[in-house]
């Protein structure tokens, strides 16, 4: 019967891993010097104590989901995508470009974005299928190829002239995504990113394309004799995600920062790969991006309150998903899982060289 | 020459192989940890880990050779970590690679923060005395560069020759690369394959906190919460350029920091090229070799597989 629930099992140890980083940070504040309980008060307070946090945690949780959704959609298919920054910070730039540039919609900047995520994931796909390279090193190098162009846009051809330092136009209020509702003060694109959440775990759950994807998790080779177009797969399956990211990028742009600035971008890519990782799941992804993100917000606050550096919150984020992976591979919890559909844990892990061939 | 000229390309050619050395280093040792079949992804926040400690105990004993120390052992710490997680407990290994660089580069900065809090001014490193070779060093342009560099320097370089050395000529190089070939041979024949992987992550890790501490306290001489600014993720790259080898792997290492210094010196030439297209140079061109190279590139075959009996 809890093999049927077994979402309990992975909450349930989601939650110790998250018990287990407060023990670390008990460490780590008696490290620094200061008292558990204000690090502990300031980080609740930063993050969920007034209605003003809680919004601004709500806010960071979207681009952080869309981001681990962008990094597990492919993941089940064996496809690691750490190109999630670069992806969001080519959607922002493709937003603002459609917007300010172009004079287009909200909603046509909202889908250039997707596209310009997609389009930047197009390189990684295409060495990997064609040349076999790996495209964990791939796409942490176009992440940085692409950080460092948009920072060349913004203080080049997209620059406002008016502003001292690079940043672009501001976005015109109609592009803007309204607030909704009003009295929370959370943008329009938290309800898009948890929307999408849902929409993916839908597809994963309740489509053919999703059946297709876990199958060629499972074993590639396997699926292409079942007659599974794996390479089409993939290749869907990843720039959806890039698309997933893109489209976070736009939406921080066009909710939230309003204009593409030097510095402007927090790493929501790489937070959300860890996301991703300690959700599991489409809707997992979502609980998790949202206490990932309640770490943002108020470790910024504990950095202004306390003095301690809110480099800790990195640690903070990091620790429970490196326990949650050392859990889950314990004897007890694999035999667990093993009984119920494989997920890429469980499952034989592919010798990176033999990957694509 | 004019003297001038000679002084600013000997500069640029000094650049260039401090790159070289912190992020070929730390291939070098990622080669080590690739060939016997464990990947490390994390070298980044091993890198700023190792430069964080080492900058710390350099400051606190005034010798950048404590400092060198200093990120050995952070480098041995993370690779704890690390070798635990990929080694003990099988985790997926991508995963907890990539996982150090958050914990090292969080655990770095907390620590240095702390320590230098209330400081008026960010403090430095005082330089090692450099070695200079009595005759060699006049040479022209390659003197300077070659001969009159930081002891740690020639350190590094050593490094390097001794993993390439242990790698190809040794019993245990030999069963580290056959550990990442084939696991079930070594176990067949009794031989503890869990034991090198080990052995080999902590190696990795070690080497790559000496490069970070190097780049800290010998090159740099101070501290900057992204100093590594990729090198990390570079050297990670350069594994897989250089096939796996060692010196192969330092030698692609030195055609990067070319192009490095030749992305500096565009941008001090201040030719029109925004300067941040420029940075991305190293980048790019890192995709283009492993574009035309990765075909070719053959892995180690387990790479990436926990070895179970």
């Amino acid at each position: 019967m809890l093999l049927r629930h077994r979402w309990i099992l992975s909450v349930g140890v989601a939650a110790i891993c998250l018990g287990a980083s407060l023990v670390a940070l008990w460490l780590l504040a008696q490290l620094v010097g200061v008292s558990t309980a204000s690090v502990l008060h300031a980080l609740i307070e930063g993050s969920l104590a007034s209605r003003q946090a809680l919004a601004s945690t709500l806010r960071e949780t979207a681009p952080i989901a869309l981001c681990g959704l962008a990094f597990l959609l492919p993941f089940r298919a064996g496809f690691f995508n750490i190109g999630g920054q670069g992806q969001l910070e080519a959607g922002a730039l493709a937003a603002i470009a459609a917007v300010s540039v172009i004079g287009g919609t909200g909603t046509a900047a909202l889908v250039l974005a997707a596209g310009a995520g997609a389009a930047v994931a197009v390189p990684a796909l295409v060495l990997k299928t064609q040349r076999g390279a790996s495209e964990v090193t791939t796409t942490i190098m176009i992440n940085f190829a692409v950080i460092e162009l948009v920072l060349a846009m913004v203080a080049g051809p997209m620059k406002d002239p008016a502003a001292f330092f690079g940043t672009t136009h501001a976005v015109p209020d109609a592009a803007r995504l309204p607030v909704m509702p009003a009295a929370l003060g959370v943008h329009l694109g938290v309800w898009v990113a948890l929307a999408a959440a849902i929409g993916v775990h839908w597809v994963q759950r309740r489509t053919l394309f999703g059946f297709h994807l876990a199958a060629l998790g499972g074993n590639r080779e396997a699926a292409r004799a079942a007659g599974i177009h794996v390479d089409r797969v993939l290749a869907i399956a990843v720039l959806v995600s890039a698309a997933l990211a893109g489209l976070a990028g736009g939406i921080q742009v066009l909710g939230v920062v309003h204009r593409v600035a030097e510095g402007w971008s927090r790493p929501w890519g790489f937070v959300g790969i860890l996301a991703g990782l300690l959700g599991g799941n489409p809707l997992g992804v979502v609980g998790a991006s949202f206490v990932l993100a309640a770490l943002e917000t108020g470790g910024r606050h504990m950095q202004a309150m306390t003095g301690v550096p809110s480099a800790m919150v990195y640690v903070l984020q990091a620790l429970p998903v490196i326990l949650y992976l050392g859990l889950r591979a314990t004897p007890v919890a694999r035999r667990w899982a093993a009984g119920v559909a494989p997920s890429l844990i469980v499952a034989r892990p592919v010798a990176i060289g033999r990957a694509v061939r | 020459m004019d003297a001038t000229i000679q002084q600013l390309v000997a500069g640029m050619l000094v650049f260039a192989t401090n790159f070289a050395l912190v992020v070929g280093l730390t291939a070098a040792g990622a080669a080590v940890t690739e060939r016997a079949g464990v990947l490390n992804l994390g070298h980044e926040g091993v890198m700023l880990f190792g430069a964080a400690v080492g900058f710390l105990a350099a400051l606190a004993s005034g010798s950048a050779w404590a400092g060198a120390l200093g990120g050995v052992a952070a480098g041995l710490a993370l690779g704890l970590v690390k070798a635990t997680w990929s080694v003990l407990i099988k985790t997926e290994q991508v995963i907890n690679g990539l996982l150090l660089v958050p914990i090292g580069f969080g655990l770095g900065n907390m620590l240095v923060k702390h320590h230098l809090a209330g400081a008026a001014e960010p403090p430095r490193v005082a330089p090692l005395a450099p070695l200079d070779v009595p005759f060699l060093q006049d040479i022209p342009v390659l003197g300077p560069v070659l001969f009159q560099r930081s002891p740690l320097a020639y350190v590094a370089l050593a490094l390097i020759a001794a993993v390439a050395w242990f790698l190809a000529r040794t019993r245990m190089g030999m069963t580290i690369r056959a550990a990442g070939e084939s696991p079930e041979t070594l176990d067949f024949n009794g031989v503890g394959v869990d034991r090198y992987r080990f052995a080999a992550v902590l190696a990795g890790t070690a080497l790559a906190g000496f490069a970070g501490a190097l780049l800290a306290v010998d090159q740099l001489r101070l501290y900057h919460p992204a100093m590594t600014a990729g090198r990390g993720w570079i050297a990670v790259a350069i594994v897989i350029v250089g096939r796996w080898r060692p010196w192969s792997c330092a030698l692609a290492a030195l055609l990067f920091g070319v192009t490095d210094m030749v992305q500096f010196q565009v941008q001090i030439e201040a030719v029109p090229v925004p300067y941040e297209l420029l940075l991305s140079l190293p980048y790019v061109t890192t995709l283009a070799v492993l574009a035309w190279r990765g075909a070719g590139a053959q892995p180690p075959a387990v790479l990436g597989v926990p070895y179970r009996r």
